[in-house]
């Protein structure tokens, strides 16, 4: 994959401090700071209602921060109408990948044409440079011509998401935010994704947002995490000295529920 | 003293000019208070089956084979029979309550309504009971909950509604489709450990349908895992958990990513799940197992014993497979 080389640019890729975000009364987002260095794995692990959909909304910008700020390859990212050549501009620095890869994708849209529609936009290629390029990403993601023709219901789960992630790496961002990317996926499949992911970010030097309930599929892709409730990060460092030693009680519940050999569940009063 | 006894259960499906098989040749046993896990991917005719036992097949389905519950055949049932069967002895916990409970009614009217319609209970008797039901699933102050509607109570509030009306009956089965993989890990621990003490107390069998291997092995006594429309094997849990005997479950529980320990790469089972009605002559697994030889194309393997396992491998013997042991 040539175009999947590691790219010059500064250290840090994501700077965000004190965001906030308010939905009328209710505060989905509280005071959180994160630093993502390029071509690292920062996992944001929570419940639902903690937040974690919500800031990484704000990171990319599907949402307005009600205060703090957002830096992204050492631009700061103001809120409020932008010009498409920014809009353009944004989107190779950042993608997002959805946890439902079926209502991302047009259902009209035949698979190659995605990925090119994709490439059309952010490069200037002849179509028959275009058509093989897509092939290529099409190729990385473990998917191969024959799909290229398919709409996106002729395909699995499985499938459809890993041509989500082949239109995101397409336009070669610094940042791929992942939202429950892999949370509807069978088992089986998703290993492979998650092998996939871990491919390329090795060839590309791609950093993730990864956000997820999972604590287990944290463990394997991340290298930093954040936990959250409340809208809060109640607890931050490395994934894999935060969940064999979690300090604080909410990490020390959230670890405890996870099933594994020898695990009961456990019944506690409602709060 | 067996409870549920299915042999040989197929259902199919009308497809354009033909039939889908979704479920082939299941059998499963599950005795008196026991609680039993069927685990499996998508397609893999898990809910399927579970929905057969209860007569909630699509339109048109065809089912072969038979489901004998207490002594009476349930494929032979009439709907009115079905619905007694459905009303006291069998109840389903389903994967979203938001669901199957009327949004437009309260809490109180879905709890009380099954306990006047079928058990007699005069509506100041149900009134008291769902109060009690209520506590029973760990909801303290029922009353005010009872006046509630679904959209006032969050989804892990909702499934112990769910759970309460479900012990309202006191069947002697409970049939529990995914039960929580809608919940917050936290929600889905209190869910659990919920339905496994009241099952207990109660001296109610569990039939879990899962996808999500480690949860059953915790919480059922035996589990049987699906593939394609068929039982590839049966152990009990904690014997399944540590010594597989079928290729599927033991890469079904290597791919998951584990809390414990990181490895390089996962152990990918590649390819992906299909249903029985894609799979060709032979073993359905076969195009993904690591294991396969020619000879596992020839024809479907009979289930056979093992060592306390039941599996449908031709090559279980030789094979020694990891478990999970951490």
């Amino acid at each position: 994959m040539t175009s999947l080389k590691k790219s010059a640019g500064p250290d840090t890729v994501i700077e965000a401090a004190g965001l906030r975000k308010e939905f009328g009364p209710a505060v989905a987002v509280d005071d959180v700071s994160l630093t993502l260095e390029r071509g690292a794995s920062l996992a944001v692990v929570g419940e639902s209602g903690s937040g974690k959909t919500t800031l990484a909304r704000m990171l990319v910008g599907l949402e307005t921060p009600t205060g703090g700020t957002v830096t992204v390859c050492g631009r700061p990212r103001k809120p409020g109408r932008v010009s498409s050549a920014e809009r353009r501009r944004r989107a190779r620095e950042m993608q997002i990948v959805f946890q439902d890869p079926y209502s991302s994708l047009d259902k009209l849209q035949r698979i190659g044409a995605v990925i090119e529609t994709s490439l059309d936009l952010h490069f200037s290629l002849t179509p028959g440079e275009r058509r093989k390029r897509a092939l290529e990403l099409l190729e990385a993601v473990g998917l191969s011509e024959r799909h290229a023709s398919m709409l996106p219901r002729q395909l699995s789960g499985g499938q459809r998401q890993r041509v989500a992630i082949a239109r995101a790496i397409a336009v070669e961002p610094q940042i791929l935010v992942l939202d429950e990317a892999v949370a509807a996926l069978d088992v089986s499949i998703q290993a492979q994704i998650l092998n996939l992911l871990a491919d390329i970010r090795e060839r590309s030097g791609i950093a993730y947002v990864f956000i997820s309930h999972d604590l287990a599929v944290v463990h394997q892709i991340s290298d930093f995490a954040l936990v959250m409730s409340g809208g809060r990060v109640v607890e931050r460092g490395a994934t894999r000295a935060l969940l064999s030693a979690p300090q604080e009680a909410y990490t020390r519940a959230l670890r405890a529920a996870v099933p594994r050999p020898g695990w009961k569940p456990e019944r506690r009063p409602v709060g | 003293m067996t409870l549920l006894d299915v042999r040989n259960l197929g259902v199919a499906v009308p497809a354009a000019r033909d039939w889908r098989t979704l479920v082939d040749g299941v059998d499963l046993a599950i005795g008196s208070g026991e609680a039993v896990g069927l685990v499996g991917e998508s397609g893999s005719g898990k809910s399927m089956t579970a929905r057969t036992l209860l007569g909630l097949t699509p339109p048109g389905a065809r089912v072969t084979g038979d489901i004998v519950f207490d002594g009476d055949s349930v494929t032979g049932m009439s709907r009115r029979e079905l619905r007694a069967l459905r009303a006291r002895r069998v109840a389903m916990v389903f994967q979203d309550p938001r669901a199957h409970i009327n949004p437009v009614r309260s809490v109180g009217d879905f709890l009380t309504e099954a306990l006047i319609a079928h058990l007699g209970h005069t509506p100041t008797e149900a009134q008291a009971r769902a109060t009690r039901l209520l506590a029973d699933v760990g909801i303290p102050d029922g009353a005010r909950r009872l006046r509630q509607y679904p959209h006032e109570l969050s989804g892990g509030l909702l499934q112990r509604v769910m759970i309460a009306a479900v012990l309202a009956a006191e069947p002697e089965l409970v049939l529990a489709d995914e039960p929580t993989t809608a919940l917050d890990v936290t929600t889905q621990s209190e869910v659990m450990a919920i339905l496994d003490e009241l099952r207990r107390e109660r001296g109610m069998a569990m039939l879990l349908i899962t996808h999500d291997l480690a949860l059953a092995a915790a919480t059922c006594d035996r589990l049987s895992v699906m593939y394609a429309g068929r039982i590839v094997e049966t152990q009990e849990s904690t014997a399944l958990t540590a010594t597989p005997r079928h290729p599927y479950t033991s890469g079904l529980m290597l791919s998951r990513p584990s809390i414990d320990t990181v490895v390089d790469r996962l152990p990918v089972i590649p390819g992906r799940p299909v249903a029985a009605y894609e799979s060709g002559d032979g073993c359905a697994f076969e195009p993904r197992c690591a294991h396969a030889e020619a000879h596992c194309r020839d024809r479907r393997p009979a289930v056979q014993d093992l060592a306390g396992a039941r599996v449908a491998c031709v090559r279980a013997g030789e094979l020694t497979l990891q478990g999970d042991t951490a």
